[in-house]
C-alpha cells in the first residue's frame, strides 16, 4: 500500500499541453479514478505516475518519495494496459512469472503465487496456454494476474475493460471491485466511461483538456459538480441544460423564469443566486429529477409537450418540449404518457443546478 | 459451376501458368544444357528443347576441371558471414533508431537509408582503397565487409518496420517488470521479431550469393572467387563460351538459394507483411 501525491504535475508534447498543473492525493489503499472524454490527459498522468513518460513540471511522490527521475523498474509499480500487453509468444504461466523471475523470486513461491493468483482470476485451467488461445475476456484476467502477482504497490489500469464486450465489462467491473477490496492497494484507474467511474471508484478526478475539474466521491460530484463541463458527463442520461434563464426577485422570493417554465429557487441556493437577480444564466435538470405530477400549483411543477417516449423497464425516458426547448425528462414506469400530448411536469427543486453564463461555473 | 470454373481458368491459372512458363523457363534451358553432349548442343538441326542423348560431360567438367567446389564453399562463407554481421548490426541499429529515441535518431534513419542508394559502381573505387589498406586484398574477407554495406540499410529498413508492428506497451509492461534494455531486447523483441529477422536474413544471404561486381574486383586468384565470378571468368574464355559447364555451374550455384527460400517461405511471407498476428 502506498501513498502517491502529484503536486503542480504538468506535461507537454512539444507545443501540445497534454497535462496542466494536476495535483491531487491518492491516499493508502484509495481506488483512485481518472474520467474525461478522450485526449483529456489521462493516459499521459498515468504513465507519468509509471515512469514511462517524463514530466514536464511539478512532482510525484510515492512513499513520501520524490520518483520523477526513477525509472518505472524501481518504482514498484504494475500496470495494466488497454490492449493487456501480453506476450504472444510466451504462456499465460510465463507471462505471469515474468516480473518475479526477473526479480530473483524462487521457483517454488512463483509457482505457488501464480497458482494462487490463478486460481483467485479463475486461469487456473489456462496457464499452460498462449495468449492467442484465449478469449478477451481471458485475456483481460491473465493482464490482471501479471500485475497482481508481483503485489507492487500500486495498481495502474488504463482503460482496462474498454475492449471487452458490455456485458462482461459489468462482470469484470464488479470482480474488480471485490478484488481491489480483498487486496486493497492503492489503485489508479484510468476510463472515459462515467459509469464505471461512479460505479468503481473511492474518489473520482473528472478531467477536461489536460486540467483536473473536480475530485470527489462519486455522489458528492454527481450532486455537486463544480462546473457545466462536470455536470453534463457524470450522470446519465445527461443533465438537460436551459441557456439564458433569468434570475428575478419577488420579495423575499427568487424565481428563474424562461418561456414555459418559472421555477422557485429553493432557500438553500438563495442567497448564492441574489447578485445574479436580473441577469440571465444557465439552468441546469437532470432528467431523473423531472417527474410527472398531478398538481398543477405545486411548487415547480410545468406543463410540457410530449415528442418520443422511450420506455427502458425500471424507467421512462420522455423527450418534451417547453417554449421551444427540448428537454430529456426520466419519468416512473407505471406513468401512462403518451406522445402527441401534454404532460405535468415537476422539477425536484432542491436539486437544481444553476451556471454562470459566461464563465459556466457552478452558482452556489 | 462450369461456368464459374471456366472463368477461373482463364482468370487465374491460365495467366499463372504463363507466367510459371516465362519464369521457369531459363532454368529448364540451363538444366537440359547441362546434360547434353557438346556434339548434340551445337548440332542445329536437333530440337533444342530436348535433350536425346543424357551425357554427364559437362558435369565431369565444372567438378573436376575447376574449382566449382571451391568457389561454392567461398560463396558459402561470405555470404553466411556477411548475413550473421548485418544481421547483428542492424537488429541494434534498427532497434535504436525505432526504440530509443534518442536525438538524431530520426535523421540517423535517413542517413542508413541513403546509404543503400549509393550505387556499388561508386563506391567500389574508395571500397578499394581501404581493403587495400586493411590487408585484405584477394581476400574473402574483404567481401564479408564490403557485402554489409549494402545490407545493413537494406536490414535496418526491414527491421525497423517490423519492430514498429510490435506493441510498444510490451516493453513498457517488461520495464516495470524490472526488466533491463538488453533483457527486453533478448527475451521480448527477438522472439517476437523472428520472422522479421529471417526475412531479413534470407535477403542479405540471395543478395551476397549473387553479387558479382565486388567479388569481381577485390578477388584475383582463382581460389578465392565465388560461384557468379568464377564462372564467368573462368568458363568464358576470351569469346569462347564453355556453354555446357557454364550452364551446369549456374545450376547447381541456384540450388542453395531455392534450398534456402523453400524451406522458410512462411517465415519470409510473415515477415514482409509485417504486423505481429496475435
Ligand atoms: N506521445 C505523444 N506525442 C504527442 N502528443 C501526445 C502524445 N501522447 C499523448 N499526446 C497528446 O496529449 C493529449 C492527451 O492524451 P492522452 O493522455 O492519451 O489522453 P486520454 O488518455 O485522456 O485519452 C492528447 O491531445 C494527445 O494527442
Ligand atoms: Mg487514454
Amino acid at each position: 500500500m502506498a501513498e502517491v501525491v502529484l503536486k503542480n504535475v504538468g506535461k507537454k508534447f512539444g507545443d501540445v499541453v497534454a497535462v496542466d498543473d494536476f495535483s491531487l492525493t491518492i491516499r493508502h489503499g484509495e481506488f483512485m479514478v481518472f474520467v474525461g472524454p478522450s485526449g483529456c490527459g489521462k493516459t499521459t498522468t498515468l504513465r507519468m505516475i509509471a515512469g514511462l513518460e517524463d514530466i514536464t513540471s511539478g512532482e510525484i511522490f510515492i512513499d513520501d518519495r520524490k520518483v520523477n527521475h526513477v525509472p518505472p523498474k524501481d518504482r514498484d509499480i504494475a500496470m495494466v494496459f488497454q490492449n493487456y500487453a501480453l506476450y504472444p509468444h510466451m504462456s499465460v504461466y510465463q507471462n505471469m512469472a515474468f516480473g518475479l523471475k526477473l526479480k530473483k523470486v524462487p521457483k517454488d513461491e512463483i509457482d505457488r503465487r501464480v497458482g494462487e493468483t490463478a486460481a483467485m482470476l479463475g486461469i487456473l485451467d489456462f496457464l499452460k496456454r498462449k495468449p492467442k488461445e484465449l478469449s478477451g475476456g481471458q485475456r483481460q484476467r491473465v493482464a490482471l494476474g501479471r500485475a497482481i502477482v508481483r503485489t507492487p504497490k500500486v495498481y495502474l489500469f488504463d482503460e482496462p475493460l474498454s475492449n471487452l464486450d458490455a456485458k462482461l465489462r459489468v462482470q469484470m467491473r464488479l470482480e474488480l471491485k471485490k478484488l481491489h477490496e480483498q487486496i486493497g492497494t492503492t489503485s489508479i484507474y484510468v476510463t472515459h466511461d462515467q459509469i464505471e467511474a461512479m460505479t468503481m471508484g473511492d474518489r473520482i478526478v473528472v478531467m477536461k483538456d489536460g486540467r483536473v475539474q473536480q475530485v470527489g466521491e462519486p455522489l458528492e460530484i454527481y450532486m455537486h459538480p463544480v462546473n457545466r463541463f462536470v455536470a453534463g458527463f457524470i450522470g446519465s442520461p445527461t443533465m438537460n441544460f436551459i441557456e439564458g434563464v433569468r434570475v428575478e426577485k419577488e420579495g423575499e422570493d427568487l424565481f428563474v423564469i424562461t418561456e414555459g417554465l418559472r421555477l422557485p429557487v429553493a432557500a438553500e441556493k438563495r442567497e448564492a443566486l441574489a447578485p445574479y437577480a436580473g441577469r440571465e444564466i444557465t439552468l441546469g435538470v437532470r432528467p431523473e429529477d423531472l417527474s410527472e405530477t398531478e398538481f398543477p400549483d405545486a411548487p415547480g411543477a410545468f406543463t410540457a409537450f410530449v415528442e418520443v417516449v422511450q420506455p427502458v423497464g425500471n424507467q421512462i425516458y420522455v423527450d418534451v418540449r417547453v417554449g421551444g426547448r427540448d428537454l430529456l425528462a426520466s419519468i416512473s414506469p407505471q406513468s401512462r404518457v403518451k406522445t402527441k400530448q401534454d404532460i405535468l411536469l415537476k422539477a425536484r427543486l432542491e436539486n437544481l443546478h444553476f451556471f454562470d453564463a459566461d464563465t459556466e461555473e457552478a452558482i452556489g | 459451376m462450369p461456368q464459374k470454373q471456366r472463368e477461373k481458368f482463364f482468370r487465374f491459372y491460365l495467366p499463372l501458368f504463363l507466367f510459371l512458363v516465362f519464369l521457369l523457363f531459363p532454368f529448364y534451358w540451363m538444366f537440359a544444357t547441362t546434360f547434353k553432349s557438346d556434339v548434340e548442343l551445337y548440332n542445329l538441326k536437333l530440337n533444342p528443347f530436348l535433350i536425346h542423348t543424357w551425357s554427364l560431360a559437362n558435369l565431369k567438367h565444372l567438378f573436376f576441371e575447376t574449382r566449382f567446389l571451391r568457389w561454392l564453399y567461398n560463396t558459402f562463407f561470405v555470404a553466411i558471414t556477411s548475413t550473421v554481421i548485418s544481421l547483428s548490426a542492424s537488429l541494434l541499429a534498427a532497434y535504436g533508431i525505432q526504440r530509443i529515441r534518442f536525438k538524431g535518431s530520426n535523421l540517423m534513419g535517413i542517413g542508413i537509408f541513403f546509404c543503400y542508394l549509393v550505387p556499388p559502381t561508386i563506391l567500389f573505387i574508395p571500397l578499394a582503397t581501404m581493403i587495400f589498406k586493411l590487408h585484405l586484398w584477394d581476400s574473402l574477407w574483404a567481401l564479408s565487409l564490403i557485402y554489409p554495406t549494402f545490407l545493413i540499410p537494406f536490414c535496418t529498413w526491414l527491421l525497423m518496420g517490423y519492430f514498429n508492428s510490435i506493441p510498444k506497451e510490451l516493453e513498457e509492461c517488461a520495464m516495470m517488470d524490472g526488466a533491463s534494455r538488453m533483457w527486453i531486447f533478448w527475451r521480448v523483441i527477438i522472439p517476437l521479431s523472428l520472422p522479421g529477422i529471417l526475412s531479413a536474413g534470407i535477403f542479405a544471404f540471395t543478395l551476397s550469393w549473387n553479387e558479382y561486381l565486388y567479388a569481381l574486383t577485390f578477388i584475383s586468384s582463382s581460389l578465392k572467387k565465388t560461384v557468379s565470378v568464377g564462372l564467368v571468368t573462368e568458363l568464358v574464355r576470351g569469346d569462347v563460351y564453355h556453354w555446357g559447364p557454364l550452364m551446369a555451374g549456374a545450376l547447381f550455384g541456384s540450388v542453395p538459394v531455392a534450398l534456402v527460400y523453400s524451406f522458410f517461405v512462411e517465415y519470409y511471407v510473415a515477415g514482409i507483411t509485417g504486423a505481429l498476428k496475435e
